[in-house]
């Protein structure tokens, strides 16, 4: 029956092979793509084996010097410290703090009966949706050393006030980017949670399991794909942190919170060496493809699993 | 009796969790919106003495502020109106018709965002160079769109998998064009994915800090994240009424926006 009738749609609308004209629609869309991400992705693939400089002669004059710039960046010990800082990074605020909060908080706030539930969540996200520089513009405030809410918080709790971004710069920018980021993973397990039926719970509560075993032997197999993607999504944007760190901290003090991407900036603005910063960019960009593949991949095996 | 007891703990814990949560995520957001009416605000959280709008009023007297509305609406709208329109018209090839090695595309489209902006700046900035994009608007724009489409193409494609086929055969069947059945059924059941990719499409344009500060150079053009960022830069005296003013005016847009789309939001996030 249904192949009888698309069969009849295909003659209608022409052949198969004529359906592919459709695939005009998504020209644009690819343009821009390709231009203003793609194309900048393998030019600094190709740069990162130059010498090109970001003013004077060298920035049109530059030579290929092959992969001399990766030689001198696998012995900079600015950029391993760097590396590590940024693996600290993104476990800590992405992978466990955003992801595992998210969950939490999706949990917690999921049956939204009680009108209270819905105000913390919107309060959550809109941590999330204002706008980047206005959460470092708050945050620096409330870490001020002197008289921030941080360190009113301190008093109120007996503590000694603390030099958040000068002492624990790295800890601090982790509790910010959890404080921006959450939501989104929040909103992800929120609506994978919607799709998972009422009824498998109410089951498993006939045969006697606590919310604890409902949560690991019901939701967490039921919604192991959302966390994958989640997992990767959140990796990706927490390599990419730049706004929040270079401008609460800078990277410092003395390094201690520069993240690769604080490093690649200063490597190409501040020493103008184009080059050795598009490197370093390279690796990184190869090592976010190594870790998103690498979920890619778990994600399709388990695959015929979750479509239950 | 045990069963009381333990009831009583989760509810603790229950309701504990909420005022950690109440504290971490609206404490800082207090502290701005509390200080934006307080006629001698500081770092520190307080309740004001006397409310005032004078920080507000003063804001107004700023010469520069309409402008800079101005343009950041122009980017917020411009940016979420073409993300919407490119992603919806891609994602209905990509869902409805079959070419080899579809899925290796999507997955690419969703690697090529892995590069960190401050890696592609730079050839960002010579492109727009190239392409007389500097100090435009529409290049502006059209950048900043380009960074939004691979995650809406992936919605918009995931929303509309989920619509049966059968919907549009049927208009088919009823002499509908393909193209009419694409108009007339299949778009005006993408609600909830336009509502999604709309919203993280218009916090990109209105919010988004580097793109506009390479590209848009005259101070006519300056939307307001350089306004905010021009005044918190001006370290010798910090204006508190100014600076918090500013910021709460900056972010209502996004809060109202959100507030309106937040009932497609979860049904929009698609996942699959």
């Amino acid at each position: 029956m249904m192949q009888t009738k698309s069969r009849f749609i295909d003659l209608k609308h022409k052949s198969k092979s004529h359906q592919l004209h459709w695939l005009i629609l998504l020209l644009p869309a690819l343009i821009f793509i390709s231009l203003f991400v793609v194309i900048p992705a393998l030019w600094a693939m190709f740069v990162s084996l130059t010498n090109q400089s970001l003013l004077g002669p060298q920035s049109t004059q530059f030579e290929f010097i092959g992969f001399e710039n990766y030689n001198r960046l696998f012995r900079d010990d600015r950029f391993w410290n760097s590396l590590q800082i940024t693996l600290y990074f993104v476990l800590a605020s992405a992978v466990v703090g955003q992801s595992l909060l998210g969950l939490f908080l999706a949990i917690l706030l999921k049956p939204a009966k009680w009108f209270g539930k819905s105000i913390i969540g919107s309060c959550i996200v809109f941590a999330w949706i204002i706008p980047e520089i206005v959460t470092v513009y708050i945050w620096a405030s409330v870490l001020n050393f002197e008289s921030g809410s941080a360190n009113q918080l301190m008093d109120l709790l007996g503590a000694d006030h603390q030099r958040w971004l000068i002492d624990t710069p790295l800890f601090s920018l982790i509790v910010v980017n959890i404080w921006r980021g959450t939501a989104f993973s929040m909103l992800l397990f929120s609506s994978a949670l919607e799709s998972i039926p009422e009824s498998l719970h109410e089951a498993a509560a006939v045969d006697g399991a606590g919310d604890l075993k409902k949560l690991i032997y019901i939701t967490l197999p039921l919604i192991r794909q959302t966390i994958l993607l989640n997992t990767i999504l959140v990796t990706i944007s927490g390599f990419s942190a730049f706004g929040i760190i270079f401008a609460m901290t800078g990277g410092g003090p003395l390094e201690r919170s520069e993240i690769i991407s604080v490093y690649i900036y200063k490597t190409a603005f501040a020493y103008r060496d184009l080059g050795y910063g598009a490197a370093a960019s390279v690796v990184m960009l190869i090592t976010n493809l190594v870790l998103a593949l690498g979920y890619l991949w778990i994600l399709r095996e388990k695959k015929p699993y979750a479509e239950n | 009796m045990l069963k009381t007891e333990n009831n009583l703990f989760k509810s603790g814990v229950k309701y504990g969790s909420y005022i950690l949560l109440l504290v971490f995520f609206l404490g800082p957001i207090s502290w701005l919106v509390l200080a934006s009416f307080d006629l001698t605000p500081g770092y520190s959280w307080k309740i004001p003495e006397t409310f005032t709008l004078q920080n507000y009023l003063q804001l107004l007297d700023e010469s520069d502020l309409h402008l800079w509305l101005r343009n950041s609406f122009i980017l917020g709208f411009g940016t979420m109106l073409l993300t919407i329109l490119l992603s919806m018209i891609a994602a209905y090839p990509l869902s409805r018709i079959h070419f080899r090695g579809k899925t290796i595309f999507m997955y690419l489209i969703l690697l090529s965002r892995v590069m960190p902006i401050t890696a592609v700046i730079i050839p960002i900035f010579s492109l727009a160079i190239v392409l007389n994009m500097v100090n435009t608007f529409w290049g502006t724009i059209i950048i900043l769109t380009a960074m939004q489409l691979p995650i809406a193409l992936w919605i918009m494609k995931d929303f509309m998998d989920s619509i049966p086929e059968e919907i549009e055969e049927a208009a088919w069947l009823d002499g509908c064009s393909r193209w009419g059945g694409l108009w007339h059924i299949i778009f005006p059941l993408m609600g909830p994915p336009i509502a999604v990719t709309g919203l993280l499409a218009f916090l990109a344009g209105w919010g988004d800090f580097l793109i506009p500060l390479i590209l848009l150079r005259s101070p006519d053009k300056f939307p307001i994240s350089m306004g905010l960022f021009r005044a918190f830069n001006d370290m010798g005296n910090v204006n508190f009424g100014f600076l918090t003013a500013i910021a709460v005016i900056y972010s209502i847009p996004s809060i109202g926006l959100y507030l309106v789309t937040r009932s497609y939001l979860i049904k929009g996030i698609a996942v699959n």
